[in-house]
């Protein structure tokens, strides 16, 4: 070989080695040591932790207790024994934890100059604003505070600052004030405030409007305690309304009363027991003849409901040992909404609720809640330049006030505009200052979850951003040094006479002891207004449009949180996007469920109009539309001039079709069982065995000591979704937008499948994995990536997974989810959101099929803590998400093959039934029904 | 044509030893470990001092990790001990100015895996078992690949759990 | 094999140095030897069986040429094969002294294996004398022949390979389990196609160079030889690479280091150069290649050896701490011992205590102020005038208060002498400043 030939071969042969090892830089991970470890007694590495906390995501004050790992917060529950909530959260207070995290939330002070915010220091937009205050009132203009319900310490503190600062605390701001309600109530019991409700401890409930499981006062205990009282045995639940609500199709009956119709209703009932002498406490005679009379005609006319409907009524709720009338929702905020709610109130004195199971003491505290009257008032104040700072806290009138009352514009007219919130909105907007709030995890306080009961808070994280909460703000404003943890401390030592703080957030609330006395009615204050009113409104005529606060949005506050937007309508299963739900007699046009295509329809009301996609609602009476309040044009409301009721029914409202169609995601492909039997109907339900188990590839498993089961009882199901919302936090369950989910890829591990009945009736089947025994979809993955363990689990092994999906297509249950993407990348969890992550849980990356596992880290830690006292696991112990997060207890999970466990007892009443179980996958979850109770009882 | 031949040999061998240049680069960048900020002789502490592991170690029994020991730990020896060596002083910076110091993880499993040290060491399994003899070693290093054929092998062989469910997260 | 184990005196850190070349140059012994017995058997028997069929001479002569000249008689056999193995079972089980990897027994038993293996290739050679005679013997011969050192082959690397799985010690109790392991099949046959390999260099270099090559050589028959054995080996030197690359590939994470991917990519350059030659060998048919070829190809076997080596010493370095630091304790029993029977200056009394104080209990104590243990002047009244109890205390400490002294006093392993002669230093001390 030549010499160059030879040189030529060596360099090339280096350069080769040299290149291929130029890799990527070190990305070596990290371990960071404590400097001192913490010296709190429950920490373990590793290890959850609970701290108690209130939920703050609306003004309800439940309490609740957040699980802790490594110092983040990762998942909220009710808090046990929480006299108000015991133990649930309802769907939008589980979603709450999302608004900790969200990186949308305002991290720091800003100010405008000059047309654009600026970010500055805390000190210098306090300094700013007191500025702004003294100039305000060396000009002579009035500075006002204008907040959300403040209940607690926290109004004592805005008393003090309003009256050292001058600053004038205007009534409090909600969107539902059931303003009627309360003026009912200081008519005939001169209270201000709406009584607490003691459903478990009635027999015969009467819901007029108010929908209870949806977002009335607290749907939470509403649900418990309609629970508690069918759980006692003899307990009816008739509600009426004029359209369709989730409430109405879970009651034991409903009725459809006209629009407007409510008032006659109750004046009938009101006379029938007057006239019978029936109920506890009798009229003044001149109240009883000032009563106008109405015939069983009139009032069959006037309601549309029945004679018999209305006789057999009447009579139940007399002979009822302890009835409940509960009034509120659509039949209030309606004109002629007062007249309702006096009736109903004289109602309840009549019959004795008062006191027993309308209760006073545990009222609601809404007493310094304003109403519509006072927005225009501040409107009015404000187009005259008198005000000078405005200061608003923890609302946002501008997204729920009628459009007629042009609140932005005379907004605009204030010197300086303080806006204390922690997302953006049209009114972080318009604002001179922004003020970001701490969520409330992040800070002290103490919300009243009832009158009689104070839920108190101590902060469960640090704070993530560079915010303070409101009572931090005030103490800043009114100059104090002190900040308002410590003065709250000393507070709860005075008010509430608890001197060891720590015990008191153990305990999680504190009672008042406020007692509202013995309460009568004010017989002549009654006369007078029986006299002076015209009890019974005109129905409406032609068309008629409720828009009804939404179980995912309340008001539309909670649409901050992208999660509730992600969990679909549990009506409409709708989860992205506006809509109206119409009736089939609107015949609005072809509805094509499986291409998600929906008729489009012009709804006008009241001058204005949308165009909207329509949902045909079943059993939706003709010529009534519902929508959910937020989705609903602003303008097409108005209000109630005598008591500033936002009234939330367009009359005269029409709605056509338009021809086109549009692209709405409604995630369920149809509701209806067509003949399959998913729930079956009393008496043709078959027993255990009678379908013989489907074969399947792998060998026969015995089970040794665990066969994990799952009982659902669609009876006490409500279809409130808060098991949905448990599920997508405790299993990082990535929110996916609205794109996929119009291609029907839905990510949520249970969903509440609603089927209409042809009787009127809805059940909801709440479907998740079943963990069958043959499971259709083990045979059929190629890589055994599913498989069927020793304890009847159907458990997914993730990174073996290759995503070809043929165990999707061939799940009977289509329980089974796909990731299309990386969630991580697609920014579902951006930063902050990764420390909400469950570090139990795998994120499932792209590419890898992902189901419900009956919470398998649940079960696996419930073991290792039943391991470490060498026993097996007692019923009980382990509690999965859903079934923690479950107000009605409906789900029950536990092992079955332990036969003294609530599980097994309650699989075995023999009116239970399994889904599809005539294909032989012999699934691990029983169902029941109503029905099937029925037909049993 | 003639000589094409070698040119041929020569891209085949060229090519293999870029592959072995490769396995090289990749172990370099991946699995070969950075040195640790602090030298710490586990030696001296295990071997010498007779020192337990949950000494330092110290949730090892009570959860899942077995956590790098808390600085203040290393400070109650360390603060007025007389021994002089540079990794001392750059411990005692690191706590004067109140930083931690971020050690390099050396022993680390997937994220889809669940790993409880309380439960194998309940099981009594030795540290050594997975780790090596720590009183013997300067430096930390892998001793165990931690792959699934490792932990499913001893498994096997102490008829633990071989459920997929038990490590598979 | 516990007997073993147990005599074998504990290896001195000198000794396990020495271990780890002697065992390469073993293997340089036996792999090729090895691989030349085993490619030979295997090609003459091929030839063989060629000749037999197609009624060529040119076949049959060269197979049996071949097995004349390239397979040694069994005294030579067993130097090169049965006396490396054994000694390398007894340097690695010294090497990998009290772990549980009872290495000894693979190579005893592959031993055992390679004693018939030997025997049947010898009689396989001889039996080219009857083949015309009886045939079928001489085939079967070839065959068994084949099948024992083919089974020796496997012992052999499979021993060789767990020694750089740690892990798997545990684990794997018999040879059986052990040969079906992933990691020495791949080994396997790496050995085997190198073994093709290497007697294609070796046939040609002991037919044209060794002892000025083979005589009555047409120029037919000389071509081709030349055409087969350079085929044979260039053809599968450039296979060998493939499960060479793949082997290193497949070394378990601990066992990596720089060097051996360097030793890897020199071991490419080599074989390069060789397959270069070769094919100058076959294109311009100039047998003066041959030596440097062989040369060559054995430099190849060294360098993969030697990768081998530097694997094991990597996957071994933390048993290698585990040797040092037993060795020192050793040595200080022993030294201690040797100083108490030799009688000795037995270093005794305050003044070795002195040394012993300065050395250890200096780290942590102080005499008069508190370090991390207590003061002296604190502690010694409780002892006073009790030396014994004191240096009962010194050898194995107790904790007294632990919020006060979180760090445990450790037990220092010290011989009574020690102890005893800090502890009368201490009690000197204590008594000259009380």
């Amino acid at each position: 070989m030549k010499r160059r030939d030879f040189l030529k071969f060596v360099g090339m042969a280096s350069s080769a080695s040299i290149l291929a090892s130029c890799g990527v830089e070190k990305s070596s991970e990290k371990i960071i040591p404590y400097l001192v470890p913490p010296d709190v007694e429950d920490y373990i590495p590793g290890e959850a932790m609970y701290r108690n906390t209130v939920c703050t995501e609306c003004s309800a004050g439940c309490g609740a207790t957040a699980k802790i790992i490594e110092w983040n917060p990762i998942k909220l529950d009710g808090q046990a024994g929480h006299p108000l909530n015991d133990g649930a959260l309802c769907m939008r207070g589980q979603a709450s934890l999302v608004r900790l995290y969200h990186p949308n939330r305002l991290s720091n002070p800003r100010i405008r100059k000059g047309g654009a915010l600026e970010d500055v220091s805390w000190d210098e937009a306090i300094k700013f604003v007191r500025d702004g205050l003294s100039k305000a009132n060396s000009s002579g203009k009035k500075s006002v505070y204008l907040a959300g319900q403040t209940t607690g310490s926290l109004s004592t503190l805005l008393d003090s600052f309003a009256s050292q600062s001058g600053v004038e605390r205007l009534p409090a701001y909600e969107a539902f004030s059931h303003a009627n309600l309360r003026r009912a109530n200081s008519i005939l019991f001169n209270i201000n405030d709406i009584p607490g409700y003691k459903i478990d401890e009635s027999d015969y409930l009467l819901s007029v409007g108010a929908d209870l499981i949806e977002t009335f006062l607290n749907p939470v205990s509403n649900s418990q305690q309609i629970y508690k009282a069918r759980k006692g045995g003899h307990f009816t639940w008739v509600h009426v309304e004029p359209a369709i609500s989730l409430t109405g199709y879970k009651a034991d009956e409903r009725k459809t009363v006209k629009p407007g119709g409510e008032s006659s209703l109750l004046l009938f009932l009101l006379n029938y027991m007057v006239s019978n002498g029936l109920g506890k406490n009798a009229l003044s005679s001149n109240l009883r003849d000032g009563l106008p009379s109405i015939s069983m005609g009139q009032a069959a006319s006037a309601t549309g409901l029945s004679e018999d409907d209305l006789n057999h009524m009447a009579q139940a709720f007399a002979q009822a040992k302890h009835p409940l009338l509960i009034v509120g929702g659509s039949a209030t905020s309606q004109d002629g909404g007062l007249s309702t709610a006096v009736l109903a109130g004289m109602i309840q004195w009549v019959s004795g609720m008062i006191g027993t199971t309308v209760d006073f003491n545990n009222a609601e505290g809404m007493n310094n809640v304003g109403s519509l009257l006072d927005i225009k008032n501040l409107a009015d104040r404000l187009n005259g330049n008198q005000i000078g700072v405005a200061f608003i806290a923890r609302t946002n009138p501008l997204a729920t006030v009628p459009a007629s009352m042009k609140l932005a514009e005379s907004l605009g007219n204030a010197a300086m505009r303080v806006v204390m919130t922690d997302f953006d909105s049209e009114l972080t907007e318009m604002a001179d200052v922004i003020l970001p709030l701490s969520n409330g995890m992040e800070s002290w306080g103490d919300v009243a979850a009832s009158t009689a009961v104070t839920s108190v808070m101590k902060p469960v994280v640090s704070k993530l951003y560079d915010t303070l909460s409101e009572g931090d703000i005030l103490m800043k404003l009114m100059g104090q040094a002190e900040d308002y943890g410590t003065w709250l401390q000393s507070q709860w030592k005075d008010v509430l006479g608890v001197s060891d703080v720590d015990a008191l957030i153990k305990k999680g609330y504190a009672d008042t002891g406020y007692s509202a006395g013995n309460i009568t009615m004010n017989a002549n204050a009654a006369q007078s207004f029986v006299s002076g009113n015209k009890l019974t409104g005109a129905a409406a005529a032609g068309g008629v449009l409720y828009a009804v606060p939404s179980i995912r949005a309340f008001d539309g506050r909670s649409t901050d949180i992208p999660l509730t937007t992600e969990i679909p309508d549990p009506l409409s299963t709708v989860s992205y996007g506006n809509y109206v739900s119409v009736s089939e007699a609107a015949n609005v046009g072809e509805v094509n469920p499986i291409l998600k295509d929906y008729p489009v329809v012009s709804v006008e009301g009241k001058g204005a109009s949308m165009e909207l996609p329509a949902f045909v609602q079943p059993h939706m009476p003709e010529n009534v539309a519902t929508i959910q309040f937020h989705q609903l044009d602003k303008s097409m409301l108005t209000m109630d001039s005598n008591t500033g009721e936002l009234i939330t029914r367009v009359d005269g409202a029409s709605v056509n079709a338009t021809g086109r169609t549009t692209k709405l995601s409604a995630l369920a492909g149809g509701f209806d069982q067509q003949h399959r039997q998913l729930i079956p109907k009393p008496g043709d339900h078959h027993h255990e065995g009678e379908f013989e188990i489907g074969q399947t590839l792998y060998p026969e498993i015995k089970y040794e000591t665990y066969r994990w089961g799952m009982h659902i009882d669609l009876e006490s199901c409500t279809g409130c979704e808060a098991c949905v919302a448990a599920c997508y936090i405790e299993n990082n369950i990535p929110v996916t937008g609205e794109d996929q989910h119009l291609m029907g890829r839905e990510m949520s591990w249970i969903r509440i499948q609603p089927y209409y009945n042809e009787d009127g009736t809805m059940d909801s089947l709440v479907m998740m994995c079943q963990q069958c025994g043959t499971a259709p979809c083990e045979n059929v993955c190629p890589v055994y990536a599913t498989y069927h363990n020793d304890e009847g689990l159907n458990v997914m092994v993730y990174n073996r997974c290759v995503g070809t999906r043929y165990c999707h297509n061939n799940c009977p249950y289509k329980v089974r989810r796909f990731n299309y993407f990386d969630w991580t990348d697609e920014g579902a969890w951006a930063e902050p959101m990764t420390r909400m992550l469950n570090p139990d849980v795998y994120v499932r990356p792209k590419g890898v099929m992902e189901k419900c596992t009956f919470c398998l880290h649940r079960i696996r830690s419930g073991k290792d803590f039943a391991k470490d006292e060498n026993r097996d696991v007692r019923d009980g112990e382990i509690q999965v998400a859903c079934q923690q997060a479950c107000p009605t207890n409906a789900i029950t999970f536990g092992n079955l093959k332990d036969k003294n466990s609530e599980v097994y007892k309650k699989s075995q009443m023999d009116k239970n039934f399994k889904v599809l179980e005539l294909l032989g996958t012999n699934p691990a979850i029983t169902y029941s029904t109503k029905a099937n109770k029925e037909e049993h009882a | 044509m003639r000589n094409i031949v070698p040119i041929l040999l020569f891209g085949f061998f060229a090519t293999m030893s870029a592959a072995l240049m490769g396995f090289g680069a990749y172990w370099d960048t991946f699995e070969h470990a950075e040195p640790q900020p602090i030298a710490f002789p586990h030696d001296t502490h295990a071997g010498k001092l007779g020192l337990e592991c949950t000494h330092c170690h110290t949730s090892v029994e009570k959860s899942r990790f077995a956590t790098v020991p808390a600085m203040s730990i290393c400070m109650s020896c360390h603060e007025n001990a007389q021994i002089d060596s540079p990794e001392l002083d750059k411990l005692k910076e690191y706590w004067t100015n109140k930083e931690p110091v971020p050690w390099v993880r050396i022993h680390s499993m997937a994220d889809h895996v669940y790993f409880s040290h309380k439960r194998h060491i309940k099981a009594g399994v030795e540290c050594a078992t997975c780790h090596g003899d720590m009183t013997v070693v300067k430096e930390v290093k892998k001793v165990r690949t931690f792959s699934m054929g490792f932990c499913v092998g001893c498994h096997r062989a102490n008829n633990a759990p071989q459920e997929c469910s038990t490590c598979h997260k | 094999m516990e007997f073993l184990q147990l005599n074998l005196s504990a290896p001195k850190a000198s000794d396990v140095e020495i271990a780890r070349y002697v065992v390469i140059l073993l293997s340089l012994l036996v792999v090729p030897y090895l691989s030349i017995l085993f490619g030979t058997t295997l090609l003459s028997l091929g030839l063989s069986w060629r000749g037999k069929t197609e009624e060529d001479a040119k076949f049959t002569r060269l197979s049996h040429d071949m097995a004349d000249r390239l397979i040694g008689g069994f005294g030579v056999s067993s130097i090169m094969v049965l006396l490396p193995i054994l000694t390398m079972g007894i340097s690695f089980s010294q090497i990998l002294y009290n772990t549980d990897s009872n290495i000894f027994q693979y190579f005893f038993l592959t031993f055992l294996i390679a004693i018939p293996a030997l025997i049947l290739t010898n009689m396989y050679k001889k039996s080219f004398e009857t083949r015309d005679a009886n045939p079928t013997g001489h085939y079967l011969l070839g065959l068994l022949a084949l099948g024992g050192l083919k089974t020796t082959i496997w012992g052999f690397v499979s021993s060789v390979t767990i020694i750089t799985f740690p892990e798997k010690w545990p684990l794997i109790q018999s040879l059986i389990p052990l040969t079906f392991d992933w990691n020495v099949v791949i080994r396997f046959l790496h050995f085997i196609v190198a073994s093709l390999a290497i007697t294609g260099a070796a046939l040609l270099f002991f037919f044209f160079r060794w002892d000025d090559g083979l005589e009555d050589m047409d120029e037919g028959y000389r071509k081709y030889v030349r055409n087969f054995g350079g085929g044979v080996a260039l053809g599968f030197a450039i296979l060998q690479t493939l499960f060479y690359v793949w082997s290193i590939g497949t070394v378990p994470e601990f066992a990596k280091s720089m060097s051996l991917y360097g030793v890897g990519v020199g071991g490419m350059f080599v074989l390069f150069l060789t397959t270069f030659l070769l094919y100058k060998l076959l294109s311009e048919g100039n047998t003066s290649l041959v030596t440097p070829i062989f040369v060559l190809m054995l430099g190849f076997v060294l360098m993969s050896l030697v990768d081998d080596g530097v694997a094991r010493d990597n996957a071994l370095k933390y048993q290698h701490y585990a040797l040092d630091q037993f060795n020192e304790k050793r040595e200080a029993e022993v030294a201690a011992a040797r100083a108490e029977q030799s009688g000795g200056a037995v270093l005794t009394g305050p003044e070795y205590g002195k040394t012993v104080y300065e050395t250890y209990c200096i780290a942590c104590h102080d005499f008069n102020n508190k370090l991390i243990g207590p003061s002296y002047m604190s502690v010694l009244p409780k002892y006073e005038g009790k030396l014994d109890e004191l240096t009962e205390y010194i050898k194995n400490p107790v904790r007294v208060n632990p919020e006060e002294y979180p760090a445990p006093m450790m037990n220092t392993g010290w011989s009574d002498n020690d102890a005893k002669a800090a502890a009368e230093y201490l009690l000197d001390e204590y008594n000259k400043r009380k």
